[in-house]
C-alpha cells in the first residue's frame, strides 16, 4: 500500500489513457495492469459527438480514480483555466500540472510550473507537477505545498527509459517524504523495474502500453515489472563489487591440496 | 450576435443562454464543461449565463490524456 495526496492505493502503475486502438482496449489494460488511477484531458467537444460520454461512462463503469493533465497548456493562465475546467467536469480537485516549455523534448516549463503550481494549490488543488529532475524546482514545488512530485524518465512519448538515473536517485535522497511517481519515457517493463529499484513510489506510463502490439498483456507486465522492482528496493538491493565474490561456500572445496 | 464557438465565428439570435447554445448544437450538458471569455462556468449557471456579442466560447468534452 502507498499514499498519494492522501489517498491511499496497492497499484503502484498508474496509466494513461490516450492512444489506443479503441476503448475495449484500454478498459482491458486498465484492468490487467490492476491500475486504480488513470489520466484523462479535456479537448474541444465536436458539436453532435458522442465521444466525451462514452469515454466518461468507459471510466466510470472501471471505478478508477481519475487524474485530469493540462497538457498541451504552455502558459501559467491556460494551465490555470485547464485545471478549473477539468475539476468541474472531472469533479475532482487532483491536477497534473503540466506546462510545455520546450516543444521539441516537451520539457515542462519550471518557471511556469512553480507559478502556477502556487495559484493553483491557493485554490484547493491538489497538484500532480509534471517536472524533470531538476532539485531547485523540486524544492520550490514542495514548499509550495506539492505533496507529489512527477519527474521524467526522458521525455514524453520517446521510450528511452531513465535517462538520468543519478538525478532520480538524488531526488529519492532529497524528498524522502514527497511522493515520486516517475512520468514519461518509459519505454519497456525494465524501466519501469528500474524506476522502482530506485526508490520512485510509483510510475505512470501511456506510450509503451497504448502502443504494444496487445496492449493488456503489456499492461500486465510492467504491473509485474513495477511490483518486481518495488519489492526489490524494499528487500535491500545489494551494493555492487568490483570483484568477483565465490557464492558457493570455499570451504570444504575437494581436490584442494 | 455573433460570437466564436471553439474557434470559429457563429451567429446567434439573442438572447441565449449557454445552456440554449448546447442544446442548438445537440451538446449534453453532463459531459461537457464551456469556459466563457477564458472564465469556466459552473454546470449550475449554464442556464442562467447570457451569451454577449463577441465571447468567445470554449466548450470542452473529456477526453484520452496521457
Amino acid at each position: 500500500m502507498w499514499i498519494a495526496a492522501g489517498v491511499t492505493m496497492k497499484s503502484r502503475l498508474l496509466l494513461g489513457t490516450a492512444r489506443y486502438p479503441s476503448p475495449a482496449i484500454l478498459a482491458n489494460a486498465v484492468v490487467r495492469a490492476g491500475a486504480e488511477v488513470v489520466t484523462v484531458s479535456l479537448r474541444r467537444d465536436q458539436a453532435g459527438a458522442a465521444t466525451g460520454r462514452g469515454f466518461l461512462e468507459l471510466i466510470g463503469e472501471l471505478g478508477v480514480r481519475v487524474l485530469p493533465n493540462t497538457a498541451g497548456c504552455r502558459t501559467v493562465k491556460e494551465a490555470l483555466l485547464t485545471a478549473e475546467l477539468a475539476r468541474e467536469l472531472f469533479g475532482t480537485s487532483w491536477i497534473k500540472l503540466e506546462v510545455t516549455g520546450d516543444e521539441a523534448t516537451l520539457q515542462p516549463d519550471p518557471f511556469a510550473t512553480v507559478e502556477a503550481a502556487g495559484a493553483l494549490i491557493a485554490r484547493g488543488f491538489e497538484v500532480f507537477p509534471y517536472v524533470t529532475t531538476d532539485l531547485v524546482l523540486g524544492e520550490r514545488l514542495v514548499a509550495l505545498g506539492c505533496r507529489v512530485l512527477m519527474p521524467w524518465a526522458s521525455p514524453i512519448g520517446a521510450g528511452r527509459g531513465l535517462a538520468d538515473p543519478e538525478a532520480l536517485r538524488a531526488m529519492r535522497r532529497r524528498f524522502p517524504e514527497i511522493t515520486l511517481i516517475v512520468d514519461a519515457g518509459l519505454g519497456r517493463p525494465s524501466h519501469a523495474t528500474q524506476a522502482m529499484e530506485l526508490g520512485a513510489d510509483a510510475v505512470l506510463l501511456n506510450t509503451a502500453v497504448a502502443l504494444a502490439d496487445d496492449p493488456a498483456t503489456m499492461a500486465e507486465a510492467f504491473a509485474l515489472a513495477v511490483r518486481a522492482g518495488w519489492l526489490g528496493h524494499e528487500a535491500g538491493l545489494m551494493v555492487p563489487r568490483e570483484v568477483a565474490s565465490p557464492s558457493t561456500p570455499v570451504l570444504g572445496v575437494p581436490f584442494s591440496t | 450576435m455573433r460570437i466564436r464557438v471553439n474557434g470559429i465565428a457563429e451567429d446567434h439570435s439573442a438572447p441565449c443562454t449557454i445552456a440554449e447554445l448546447l442544446s442548438r448544437r445537440g451538446t449534453d450538458p453532463r459531459f461537457v464543461v464551456v469556459a466563457r471569455n477564458e472564465t469556466c462556468v459552473r454546470r449550475a449557471e449554464l442556464a442562467a449565463t447570457l451569451l454577449e456579442p463577441g465571447d468567445a466560447i470554449e466548450i470542452l468534452a473529456p477526453m484520452q490524456g496521457g
